[in-house]
């Protein structure tokens, strides 16, 4: 057998359900649209997440890295260079993060708190993220890739790991607390958290 | 030349599913954009060379929805593909082995794989369909292949 034969058998398996053709079959008998189940589940989400509603009025939508894919995510300011960004995780459950994004200029590197601006373009950018999971593994992501780092901490709770990714070196510490940062010239130090 | 929605939907039905599921890996999302396909089919008023045209047309719109979909906010993970696969009626354990080594490729040599290997496609109608170069599809074609030959070893075989 070909392997287009194997591979034709193999999803012949697939059929869409008989529900839908019933829906299909109404549109050209009775000349009416039915209704997606997006849309009603999007009835259902509005009533669950109605105090995000608010969230989600005030804030901005933009997108962000997270696990290695890029997903919808709404900002919100807090204070200078610090945001709250709201998403869904991979269980469809919603979760804040605060982020805090400062921006090196001038010829000694000081920092300054990014600009809105500048926090959704550093947002969009392939980033790295930390995932302490359930299973008391860590995991760091960037996009297309994961890597465990479970046993990598050191005696103080602290995780150096380095990264070549698109052209570029990425320094990164993880504090077995939960926070994380990186930089590209060197290590981030410990009081960066602080 | 038109088919009728009725008509349309009894031919195409199911290869717009497979290629939809190809693609978000999620049986209801895929019966949502089957849904909808054949909605913009029925709103659309458009004329078709053949009923290959119409085929190909149908299957960009399921790829392209299926693409948003999984990128978009609301993408839910509702039933794992690996849950749904214990559903499905595999003749021969090696039908389930080579659908799970499919659906362990990356998205987007997935997309490919299937409409080469399931749609029949050549290189160029899939870089029309996927509006890509035709140089990136025959790359994502080699690295899909060997990523499959990795997986399921005698049972795919080379060079095709």
């Amino acid at each position: 057998m070909t392997n287009k034969e194997k591979y034709k058998k193999s999803f012949s398996a697939l059929h869409t359900s008989a529900e839908l053709l019933l829906e299909v079959r109404s549109m050209e008998k009775n000349k009416k649209r039915p209704i997606p189940r997006w849309a009603a589940a999007c009835a259902a989400v509005v009533m669950t997440f109605g105090l995000s509603l608010g969230i989600y009025a005030a804030g901005k939508m933009i997108k962000m890295w997270r696990h290695g894919e890029k997903i919808d995510a709404v900002m919100e300011y807090v204070d200078n260079g610090i945001y709250n960004v709201t998403f869904k995780d991979e269980n469809g459950e919603e979760k804040t993060h605060k982020h805090t994004m400062t921006v090196k200029e001038g010829y000694y590197g000081e920092e300054r708190p990014a600009t809105e601006e500048e926090f959704i373009e550093g947002m969009k950018r392939p980033r790295f993220d930390v995932s302490f999971k359930d299973d008391d593994t860590v995991w760091v992501y960037y996009p297309g890739n994961a890597i465990e780092v479970t046993d990598q901490f050191d005696e103080n709770g602290l995780c150096h790991l380095t990264i070549n990714f698109s052209g570029d070196t990425y320094y990164i510490l993880i504090r077995d607390d939960g926070f994380f940062a990186s930089d590209t010239n060197d290590y981030p130090t410990p009081d960066w958290f602080n | 030349m038109k088919l009728t929605v009725d008509e349309a939907f009894d031919k195409y039905k199911d290869r717009v599913f497979s290629a939809a599921f190809s693609v978000c890996q999620n049986p209801a999302d895929a019966d949502d954009i089957v849904q909808n396909t054949f909605l913009k089919y029925h709103s659309l008023d458009l004329d078709f060379v053949s009923e290959i045209h119409i085929k190909a047309w149908l299957i960009r719109v399921a790829v392209n929805q299926a693409k948003d979909l999984v990128k978009s906010f609301w993408h839910k993970n509702k039933v794992t593909w690996e849950e749904y696969m214990d559903e499905l009626p595999f003749e021969e354990a090696a039908d389930s082995r080579l659908f799970e080594a499919v659906m362990r490729l990356p998205r987007k040599y997935r997309i490919v794989i299937h409409l080469f290997y399931y749609e029949d496609y050549s290189v160029s109608e899939i870089a029309d369909i996927l509006n890509c170069r035709e140089g990136t599809v025959k790359s994502q074609l080699n690295r899909g292949r060997k990523l499959l030959k990795s997986m399921l070893l005698e049972e795919w075989n080379d060079d095709e």
